[in-house]
C-alpha cells in the first residue's frame, strides 16, 4: 500500500533511517525486534522509502515512536 | 546457551577454503566480556598470534555487536571491529554505526573472518545461508559503485565494502557500510583488501527478544522521555559534531601547517562554521539504527554530490582547514572522494600537512618526493588522494603512512612524525588537558580518543561538575574519588581517564553510542538496568565497571605481546617541544617530564607497573585474566 493512500502520512524527507518505527511495530505485534516482520518498512537510500504492508492497522505506535516527525496520523 | 537479546552464535568464515562454522556464543564469554568490543577483544587475543604481519592470511577480522544492538534501546547501533592493525601494529579497534543490527537479525553476534580468498570475493550472509561469492565484477570499483551494484544485486541487504585504497592495501584505508558508517582508522580496509575480500553483504529476518519485556520497554520509554527534554539535542540533530566547532577553534584544536598554528579564527567560523553548514552544505539528517539523535548528515554543495558523514566536524577540519581546499563546497567534494576511495581523511590531512611543511622548510626535496611538488589547496588534495589510493609515485610512499614518511624523508627518525603508536591523534594536548587529549596517549589502538570521551573536551568544566560526573554518572568508588580529587580544585585528568575508559568499554561492549548526548543518558546504573532487562542477567554498576576494566586490560595485553611499552605511550615530540600559535598567542608545549607525570598517575590508577606501564600479574589475575598473565610470563614479560 503506498504511503499516500494510507491513514498514516509519511514524510521521507524527514526520515533519518533510525528504524525506531520498525522496531516499535515488530515489538508490538510479534514481541521481538525484527524489522522484516514490521508492518512499516523503511528502505534506506538517498531519500528513504517508507511503505506499509497490508497488515498495518494504523495503530499509530510508529507515529508516536518517530523522533523526527516523519510520520503523522492523517 | 547465551541469554536473551544475544543472537547466540559466532559465525566463523575461512575465505581460503570457503569453510563456514557457526558456534554457539558461550554464556561465560557473554558474562565475562558482555559483547561487542569486549568479546571482540577476547577473540582477538585468542586468535591473532603475536608478531603476525597484519597483511598475512592468518590475521583475523572480527566484527561484533553487543546485546543491546538491534533492539529499541535508544542509540544502540554500535558495531565494533578488531584486527591487527597494518597502520599501528597494535590491536586495531574501530566502532561503526550500522551492520551489527542486521548481523544480529541474521542470527550472529560476532563474525570472524580468516584466511585469504584465492580470488576477489564478497561474503554473503542471509540468516543461516552464508556464501563466499565471486567479486571479480566488483574489484576495482569505488565504494559507492560497489555499494550500488550490490544493493541492486541483493535488495534488502546492507553492504559493507572497500574501495581502491583497501584493494591497494593503503595502510589507512577504511571499510564503509551503506555509504555512511565507517570502520575508519587503523587500516581495516587494507586488511580486507589483503584478504581479497571486497565486501560483506548481510540480511536477517530473525527477531531479537529480551528477558523482561515490560522492564525493558519501561526503560526505553523513560530514557526517551529524559532525552526529549534536553534542548541541546535539537542542535545536535541540526549540525551534528559541528556543535563543538567554534569552541575547538578558539582553543586551538583546529590547527594546520603541521600542528604549528591554529587556522585563522575568522575564516574558520565564517567559511566553515555551523551557519555555512546549515545554509549551504547540509542536505539531510541521518541516524544510525535505533538512534533518536540524528547527528549524521547528508552533504552537498550547490552543484556538488550528496555524501553522508558520521562526523561533520572531522572532514571539515581535515580537508577544509588542514588541506586548505578553499571552500566548504570543495571540502565536501574532497570528502566524497575520500569515501569513494576509502581513505581516512584524518591521516591523509596530517600526511599532506607534514609533506608540505617539510618541503617548504627544505627538509624534503624534489628528489625525495619523486618530482612531486607538494602544495595545499583543492586541486592538490584531489590529485594526492588519487595518488595515495592507487599508490602512484609519491602516493606509494604516503600509502604506508608514517612508515613511508619516516623511511623516505627522515632516515628512520620518528622525531618529526606527529603520531602515537603510528596513528596521528586528533586532539592537541597543548590546547587542553582532558581525558580525550590524554587518553590518546594510552588508547590501545594508538592516537585516537573515542574510548576516552567524557565531558571536558573544552576544558571548561568546574571541579564540582566533574565530581558529579565521576561519582554520579560513572560511579567511581569512594576511595578512587579521593585520589581523583586529592587536589579539590585540580582533579586528576589521568585518573579520571582510567574510569572513563572503563565506562566507555562498557558502552562499546553493549552497543551504546558514546556521543555526549547519548552517553550522558546512559550512566552505569542505566547500563546495568538495560543489560539486566535485556538479558535476564542481573548486574550492577560496580560489576560492569569491573568488566570494563577487564576488557581494557585485555586490549592492553594484546599490545604488550606485540612489544608495546611505556615509551610508546609518550606524546609526539612536537607537542612536547614546540608551542602552538593561536591567533598570535603562544600556547606552550607540554614538556616530556609533565607527560611522564601524567602517565605515572594513570598507571597508578590502573594498578600497573609505573616503570614499564604494564599490567601487573596481580592485576591480571584479579580480573580473571590469569591465562594472559601466564602467556606474558612465558614470553618473559
Amino acid at each position: 500500500m503506498d504511503a499516500g493512500q494510507h491513514p498514516i502520512l509519511a514524510y521521507p524527507e524527514k526520515c533519518t533511517g533510525c528504524m525506531r518505527c520498525q522496531l516499535r511495530c515488530s515489538w508490538t505485534y510479534v514481541s521481538a525486534f525484527n524489522p522484516s516482520e514490521s508492518y512499516i518498512q523503511v528502505e534506506l537510500g538517498d531519500l528513504n522509502r517508507i511503505s506499509f504492508t497490508e497488515l498495518c492497522n494504523a495503530c499509530g505506535f510508529c507515529v508516536d515512536e518517530c523522533p523526527f516527525g516523519a510520520l503523522e496520523l492523517a | 546457551m547465551a541469554a536473551s537479546s544475544y543472537a547466540g552464535r559466532i559465525l566463523y568464515v575461512d575465505l581460503a577454503s570457503g569453510d563456514v562454522q557457526k558456534e554457539p556464543l558461550a554464556p561465560e564469554l557473554a558474562r565475562d566480556y558482555l559483547g561487542g568490543a569486549g568479546i571482540n577483544a577476547r577473540l582477538a587475543y585468542d586468535l591473532i598470534k603475536p608478531g603476525l604481519d597484519a597483511f598475512s592470511p592468518e590475521n583475523v577480522l572480527i566484527i561484533g555487536a553487543g546485546p543491546l544492538v538491534g533492539t529499541l534501546a535508544p542509540a544502540t547501533p554500535k558495531t565494533d571491529a578488531a584486527t591487527k592493525s597494518p597502520l599501528t601494529g597494535t590491536l586495531g579497534l574501530s566502532t561503526s554505526g550500522h551492520f551489527g543490527s542486521m548481523l544480529k537479525y541474521a542470527g550472529y553476534d560476532h563474525l570472524v573472518i580468516r584466511g585469504r580468498a584465492p580470488r576477489p570475493a564478497y561474503l554473503k550472509i542471509e540468516d543461516g545461508r552464508v556464501e563466499v561469492c565471486d567479486a571479480s565484477h566488483l574489484w576495482g570499483k569505488d565504494i559507492f559503485e560497489t555499494t550500488d551494484a550490490l544493493n541492486k544485486e541483493h535488495p534488502g541487504f546492507w553492504v559493507s565494502c572497500i574501495g581502491p585504497a583497501g584493494e591497494n592495501r593503503v595502510r589507512f584505508s577504511f571499510i564503509l557500510t551503506e555509504k555512511q558508517s565507517t570502520w575508519g582508522r587503523g587500516g581495516f580496509g587494507a586488511v580486507m583488501g589483503s584478504k581479497n575480500l571486497k565486501a560483506i553483504v548481510v540480511r536477517g529476518s530473525r527477531g531479537i527478544e529480551v528477558a523482561d519485556p515490560k522492564r525493558f520497554e519501561d526503560d526505553c520509554d523513560a530514557w526517551m522521555g529524559r532525552f526529549s527534554g534536553v534542548k541541546s539535542n535539537k542542535v545536535w540533530s541540526q549540525i551534528g559534531t559541528m556543535i563543538g566547532w567554534e569552541g575547538y577553534a578558539r582553543l586551538g584544536y583546529l590547527s594546520y601547517k603541521n600542528w604549528k598554528v591554529a587556522y585563522p579564527l575568522e575564516r574558520t567560523i565564517q567559511e566553515f562554521g555551523a551557519q555555512a553548514l546549515r545554509e549551504r552544505i547540509k542536505k539531510g539528517t541521518i541516524s544510525c539504527p535505533s538512534c533518536p539523535l540524528g547527528c549524521k548528515a547528508y552533504l552537498g554543495g550547490a552543484d556538488g554530490p550528496a555524501v553522508a558523514t558520521s562526523c561533520v566536524l572531522g572532514f571539515t577540519w581535515q580537508l577544509g582547514l588542514r588541506c586548505d581546499v578553499g571552500s566548504y563546497e570543495n571540502a565536501v567534494k574532497a570528502f566524497e572522494l575520500c569515501n569513494r576511495y576509502g581513505v581516512d581523511h584524518m591521516t591523509f590531512g596530517n600526511l599532506m600537512g607534514h609533506l608540505n611543511d617539510h618541503f617548504q622548510q627544505g627538509t624534503i626535496t624534489l628528489e625525495d618526493t619523486l618530482g612531486y611538488v607538494p602544495e595545499l589547496g583543492f586541486e592538490a588534495t584531489m590529485d594526492l588522494l588519487h595518488k595515495v589510493a592507487y599508490r602512484e609515485g609519491i602516493g606509494d610512499v604516503l600509502a604506508d603512512a608514517w612508515y613511508g614518511v619516516v623511511d623516505r624523508f627522515h632516515k628512520g627518525s620518528w622525531e618529526e612524525a606527529v603520531q602515537i603508536k603510528k596513528l596521528d591523534p586528533p586532539f592537541d594536548i597543548r590546547a587542553v588537558l582532558s581525558t580525550e587529549t590524554f587518553g590518546q596517549l594510552v588508547e590501545p589502538r594508538g592516537g585516537h580518543m573515542n574510548q576516552s570521551i567524557s565531558i571536558n573536551i573544552l576544558g571548561d568544566r568546574t571541579p564540582e561538575q566533574l565530581r558529579r560526573y565521576c561519582g554520579g554518572h560513572i560511579g567511581i568508588p569512594d576511595q578512587a574519588m579521593e585520589r581523583v580529587f586529592a587536589q579539590p580544585d585540580k582533579p586528576s585528568v589521568p585518573r579520571i581517564t582510567r574510569w572513563v575508559q572503563d565506562y566507555n568499554a562498557i558502552l562499546f561492549s553493549l552497543g551504546v553510542c558514546q556521543r555526549a548526548p547519548i552517553s550522558f543518558q546512559y550512566n552505569t546504573q542505566v547500563c546495568s538496568d538495560f543489560y539486566s532487562a535485556a538479558t535476564g542477567l542481573e548486574t550492577s554498576p560496580q560489576e560492569l565497571l569491573h568488566i570494563g576494566e577487564r576488557i581494557w586490560n585485555l586490549q592492553k595485553a594484546f599490545n604488550v605481546r606485540e612489544g608495546f611499552r611505556r615509551q610508546d605511550d609518550m606524546a609526539p615530540a612536537r607537542w612536547m617541544k614546540d608551542p602552538l600559535v593561536v591567533e598570535g598567542r603562544e600556547v606552550p608545549a607540554v614538556p616530556e617530564q609533565a607527560i611522564g607525570r601524567l602517565l605515572d598517575e594513570y598507571y597508578d590508577e590502573r594498578d600497573w607497573d609505573l616503570e614499564t606501564g604494564l599490567p601487573t600479574r596481580e592485576k591480571l589475575v584479579e580480573l580473571g585474566l590469569g591465562d594472559v598473565a601466564e602467556d606474558l610470563k612465558r614470553m618473559g614479560i
